[in-house]
C-alpha cells in the first residue's frame, strides 16, 4: 500500500518519466502509443497498484494533450468563471475553517516516536521481518544489492541519503524513520554489512571516505536503467540532505 | 478587496519544507521576497495572475506563510488569487468528465475548489507537496472527486445513461469501431481525445496500451485500472465506439 503522503510525489515522478519517455521514443503524433510509454504505465501500475488509476489518467491526459494540444469541448456560457463566484467559494471555506485560522497555524506535529525499534542493522532488521537480505530488500528498494550492502555498512554520507529511501526502509522494516536516519548516521563499518568490520569513531568529515548516494546513482554501472531513473527522479525532489545539511530529527 | 487587511511584515516565505524541496525557480522567487513587506508580495501575486508568470506553487507557499504568521487577511487574499488560477483547470476536468452544462457542474466546481483550498491551508506533512507540484496534486484531487461522483451516484446500468449526449439518440452503428485504424489520422485521434471519461481511458488502454479488459491474474487491466467490473468496461468500450461512429458519420455528412 502506497503511503498516501507520498502518492502525489509518486504520480509526479510517473508524469516526469512519461515526459522523458516521449523524448526518447519519438514524437507523439506518430500515433501509436510509444512502446516505452506503455511499458512505463504497466510497470508503474504493477509497482504501485493503488495508484494505477492515477497513472492511467496522467497517461491519457498526456496522450490527449499531445494529440489535440489540450483542446476540450467548448465550455458553456454558464460556467462559473466570475470573480464573485470564486470569492464566495473562498469565503465559504474561510468561514468553515475560521476557528483554526484565528490563531497562527502551528507547525507540523512532531511524528510519534516508537523507541521499540532498536536498529541492530539493516540485515538483522530485514531478516527478522521475513525479508531476504540483500537481494529481496534491494529489489524492494530498487537498489543494486551492492548498493544496499554499502548502505547497510553505513558507507554513505547520511546527509546524501534521500528521505524517500529512509521512509521506504522505515516502512519495510516497520521502524521509525528517525531511528533509521540516526542509525545511518552512526559509525561506518570499514567493510560491507555482514563482514567482520573494523568500526571507526571519527565522523565522516574527518576520515573523508563517505560515499554520496547521488554519485552512486550516477556512476555505478550495476544499476537497472529503470531503477536508476527512478532514483534520479527521487533525488530531484528529495535533495533535503544537501539543502539542509544533515538528517537529524529536526530535518525529518 | 477592501475586506482584506494588509501587513508590512517581512516574512520567511522561503522556509524549507519538511520532506520535499521546492523547484528552484519557486524557491529563488520566495527567497527574493523575504525582505519585502507582505503587502508588496501580495501585489506581485496579483500581477502574476494577469500574466501567469509566477508559478502557482509560490502562491501556496506565500499563503501558508501568511496564515502561519497570523496575517489572515493577506493569506486569504492569496488563496482567492490561487483559486482564480485554478478555475480554468477545474472546468477542463469537468469537460473531460462530460459534466459541463449539467446541473451538477457548479456543485462539483465548488467541491474541487473547497478541497483545493483545504489542502492549501493544511499544515499536514502529506500536503507539503502542493508547494512542489501544485497541478499534479490538484489534478489528482479533481479526478478523484469527479470519479467518486460518478461512481457514488450511479450503479453500473446508469453509467450508460449519463454518457448519452443530451437530445440525441445513439445512431445505429454501421461498422465496428474496432475495425478502424485509430492511429491512421489525426482526425480520428482527435475524436478519441474528445471522448468523455471513463470511456476515453478505457478505449485508450484497450487500443493504445494493449490492456486486457479483465484478467484473473495480477496484471494491470482496464477493469482494475478503472476499478470497475469487466462488464462495465465492455459497456464503456461499446459506448465509446458508438460515440466515435456518430462523430465519424457527422464528419462524413459534412464532407
Amino acid at each position: 500500500m502506497t503511503d498516501p503522503a507520498q502518492a502525489d510525489m509518486i504520480v509526479a515522478l510517473f508524469s516526469d518519466a512519461l515526459e522523458r519517455s516521449v523524448d526518447t521514443a519519438g514524437p507523439p503524433w506518430t500515433g501509436v502509443m510509444p512502446r516505452k510509454e506503455a511499458e512505463l504505465l504497466r510497470d508503474w501500475s504493477a509497482r504501485y497498484p493503488d495508484l494505477r488509476t492515477d497513472f492511467a489518467a496522467v497517461a491519457v491526459d498526456h496522450w490527449a494533450n499531445a494529440v489535440v494540444g489540450g483542446q476540450r469541448p467548448v465550455l458553456g456560457e454558464d460556467v462559473p468563471t466570475d470573480h464573485a463566484w470564486i470569492a464566495d467559494q473562498v469565503e465559504r471555506v474561510r468561514r468553515a475553517t475560521s476557528e483554526p485560522s484565528q490563531a497562527p497555524i502551528p507547525d507540523h506535529q512532531p511524528p510519534a516516536t516508537d523507541h521499540s525499534y532498536a536498529p541492530a542493522g539493516l540485515r538483522t532488521a530485514a531478516l527478522s521481518r521475513g525479508i531476504g537480505f540483500p537481494d529481496e530488500l534491494a529489489a524492494r528498494l530498487r537498489l543494486p544489492p551492492v548498493m544496499l550492502e554499502r548502505l547497510a555498512g553505513r558507507q554513505f554520507d547520511p546527509a546524501s541519503v534521500p528521505v524517500v529511501l529512509i521512509q521506504q526502509l522505515a516502512a519495510l522494516l516497520q521502524a521509525q524513520r528517525q531511528d533509521i536516519a540516526q542509525w545511518l548516521a552512526g559509525p561506518a563499518a570499514m567493510g560491507y554489512a555482514g563482514m567482520p568490520a573494523a568500526m571507526v569513531s571519527e565522523s565522516r568529515a574527518q576520515y573523508g571516505t563517505a560515499l554520496r548516494f547521488s554519485d552512486a546513482v550516477t556512476e555505478r554501472a550495476d544499476w537497472d536503467d529503470a531503477d536508476r531513473g527512478y532514483w534520479q527522479s527521487v533525488l530531484r525532489f528529495s535533495r533535503l540532505s544537501e539543502e539542509m545539511g544533515g538528517l537529524g530529527d529536526d530535518e525529518l | 478587496m477592501s475586506k482584506y487587511s494588509t501587513t508590512t511584515l517581512s516574512l520567511n516565505f522561503a522556509r524549507p519544507l519538511e520532506t520535499y524541496v521546492r523547484e528552484g525557480l519557486v524557491q529563488d522567487l520566495l527567497v527574493s521576497w523575504e525582505r519585502l513587506p507582505a503587502r508588496i508580495v501580495v501585489r506581485k501575486l496579483e500581477g502574476g495572475l494577469r500574466d501567469e508568470g509566477i508559478p502557482i506553487e509560490a502562491y501556496v507557499a506565500v499563503a501558508r506563510t501568511l496564515l502561519r504568521s497570523g496575517a489572515d487577511g493577506d493569506g486569504w487574499r492569496v488563496i482567492e488569487l490561487l483559486a482564480q488560477r485554478t478555475t480554468g483547470r477545474t472546468l477542463r476536468h469537468l469537460a473531460v468528465w462530460g459534466l459541463v452544462g449539467t446541473r451538477h457542474q457548479e456543485d462539483l466546481a465548488r467541491e474541487i475548489t473547497r478541497v483545493t483550498i483545504e489542502c492549501v491551508i493544511s499544515t499536514s506533512a502529506r500536503d507539503e507537496f502542493w508547494e512542489c507540484r501544485f497541478w499534479t496534486c490538484f489534478d489528482r484531487r479533481a479526478r478523484t472527486i469527479l470519479r467518486d461522483f460518478r461512481c457514488g451516484r450511479t450503479d453500473e446500468a446508469s453509467w450508460d445513461e449519463w454518457t448519452e449526449i443530451e437530445g440525441r439518440e445513439p445512431i445505429v452503428r454501421t461498422h465496428r469501431a474496432s475495425s478502424i485504424d485509430w492511429t491512421d489520422s489525426l482526425a480520428a485521434r482527435s475524436a478519441l481525445a474528445r471522448l468523455p471519461e471513463p470511456m476515453r481511458t478505457a478505449f485508450y488502454l484497450k487500443h493504445y496500451a494493449d490492456y486486457k479488459e479483465e484478467s484473473r491474474t495480477a496484471e494491470p487491466t482496464i477493469a482494475s485500472t478503472l476499478r470497475v467490473s469487466g462488464r462495465s468496461v465492455r459497456k464503456y468500450l461499446r459506448r465509446a465506439e458508438q460515440l466515435l461512429d456518430e462523430w465519424r458519420a457527422e464528419e462524413t455528412d459534412h464532407d
